[in-house]
């Protein structure tokens, strides 16, 4: 990548917006040391703060205030309470030797060298309290996060949970038709959009159950689904259930029973706005002949 | 007429000032910023309460850490823009899954610097008005790639357009707000 290139990437650069590569041979470049890309970098930088700044102000400066305001008195109060810590005068223990009168002259002293040593000190207390608190602050501004990551977490693990139980309802279902005595299968073949595509549909009307099951069919576009027919000599076509596909997975759900008193002919399955139609509207994909019991 | 600007100090003099650990410092810039920077945060949180924490957060940050601000990678401003986007982006992320709260809560005071007030208005004005300039497409790619999460790819997946489009698009938009902005030093 030649230097051109290079002063090209330098707005994306101050979005922080280059891809992987290019930001690392910018870095390196700027690492080498260049000051006319320095001095642009920095010119997209000052362009972006105004254009990010050109919003109507919102919210209060008060607010703000008000929250570092409370932030500044607990460092304060914080870096208080330690500094008293400190300086608070040490008991003597049970049984010490107090000191004589005498001697007073000589503790004075030393009370006077250690409260000007704490003075001297003061400060260094004082930051070391501040950072102590600034540390305590982030760590539990991580932790706030961390608890919100966890939650949202947990939130898609149910979701996912919900999804699990309900495939597996559907696998059972599914499983107790299939191993049912009087299983009755009806294969479906493509019918032409989707020519890689296949199905089977199990009823069982001891367990008064029925399963489609489908693969190889499309997703279907948004607001639009698939429904499975049951095509009688009687009625023609009887809606039987609705059902999604994904790429790449079977799709199984539940279906509606034969109706009773008809004789059914075929099985087929359309595409259909969501929510499912009461005659077939849509491309047929998937059609099989039911055979007579 | 009174030059109000010149008896305030200039952001850097108050980052300086902090440094010193003045609060009155932090208070001063938190009146000059504040809001500006409550309006970015909401660009990308769309809630005033979180926006306003955003913003108490890297001021906050700025408070602690004043001495590493580095005058020669830029201005004081543009500092605080980038800690502001960098925080919000840093919670979009970690707010995914959560709804944003609603409501919010009217503006209640004005800042205290008028004549800093004025000239970032009219500032925002020029920028808003060559914003306003930019072509559709332009406009659009330069807002993702700044008020999102966005990659570039994936705003050229996003927009159905190739990657070097969306690299033109968004250079061409910022080499146009350049321009704006020069011609207001002029």
């Amino acid at each position: 990548m030649d230097h051109e290139q290079l002063i090209n990437l330098l707005p994306l650069a101050a979005l922080d917006r280059e891809e992987p590569d290019e930001a690392r041979l910018l870095e390196e470049h700027l690492r080498e040391g260049c000051p006319q890309c320095e001095a642009e970098l920095r010119a997209w930088r000052e362009t972006l703060a105004a254009y990010a700044m050109a919003s109507e102000p919102a919210g209060s400066e008060n607010r703000v205030w008000q929250r570092l305001d409370a932030r500044l008195h607990a460092e304060a109060a914080a870096a208080h309470s330690l500094a008293r810590t400190v300086l608070r005068p040490r008991r003597p223990d049970r049984g010490e030797r107090q000191p004589s009168v005498g001697w007073w002259r000589g503790v004075a002293a030393i009370a006077a060298a250690a409260a000007v040593l704490l003075l001297v000190y003061d400060r260094v207390i004082t930051n070391r309290a501040r950072r102590a608190e600034v540390r305590q602050l982030e760590q539990l501004e991580t932790l706030s996060w961390q608890l919100n990551d966890l939650r949202a977490d947990l939130s898609a693990a149910q979701t996912q949970a919900e999804t699990l139980s309900k495939v597996l309802d559907e696998r059972a279902r599914l499983d107790r038709v299939l191993m049912a005595p009087d299983l009755q299968l009806t294969r479906l073949a493509p019918t032409g959009p989707a020519r890689s595509a296949g199905g089977v549909v199990a009823v069982s009307h001891a367990s008064h159950a029925a399963v489609v099951q489908a693969f190889g069919l499309p997703p279907a576009p948004p607001g639009k689904t698939y429904e499975l027919w049951w095509i009688t000599k009687e009625g023609g076509p009887r809606k039987a259930g609705l059902f999604h596909a994904q790429t790449g997975r079977t799709a199984v759900a539940p279906a509606s029973m034969p109706p009773p008193g008809e004789r059914v002919m075929l099985a087929a399955v359309t595409l259909e706005p969501a929510g499912g139609v009461d005659k077939p509207t849509g491309n047929m994909y998937l059609k099989g002949a039911v055979e007579r019991e | 007429m009174a030059d109000v600007s010149k008896a305030e100090p200039s952001d850097r003099q108050l980052v300086a000032a902090m440094v010193a650990s003045d609060a009155q410092a932090l208070h001063a810039l938190t009146l000059r910023y504040s809001r500006m920077l409550t309006a970015l945060a909401m660009r990308f949180s769309n809630d005033q309460a979180d926006a306003e924490e955003i913003v108490a957060d890297v001021l906050w940050q700025v408070w602690s850490n004043a001495k590493s601000y580095d005058e020669q990678r830029g201005s004081v401003a543009a500092w605080l823009v980038t800690l502001v986007r960098s925080r919000a982006i840093d919670r979009l992320r970690a707010r995914k899954a959560r709804q944003a709260r609603p409501g919010g809560q009217m503006p209640d005071q004005p800042v205290i610097d008028p004549a800093a007030a004025v000239d970032a208005a009219q500032r925002a004005q020029i920028v808003r008005t060559a914003v306003a300039a930019l072509d559709g497409d332009e406009r659009t790619a330069l807002e993702l790639a700044y008020f999102s999460d966005l990659s570039q790819s994936q705003i050229a997946q996003r927009l159905g357009i190739p990657l070097g489009t969306v690299k033109t698009r968004i250079r061409g938009a910022m080499i146009k707000l350049r321009e704006a902005l020069s011609e207001q030093r002029k």
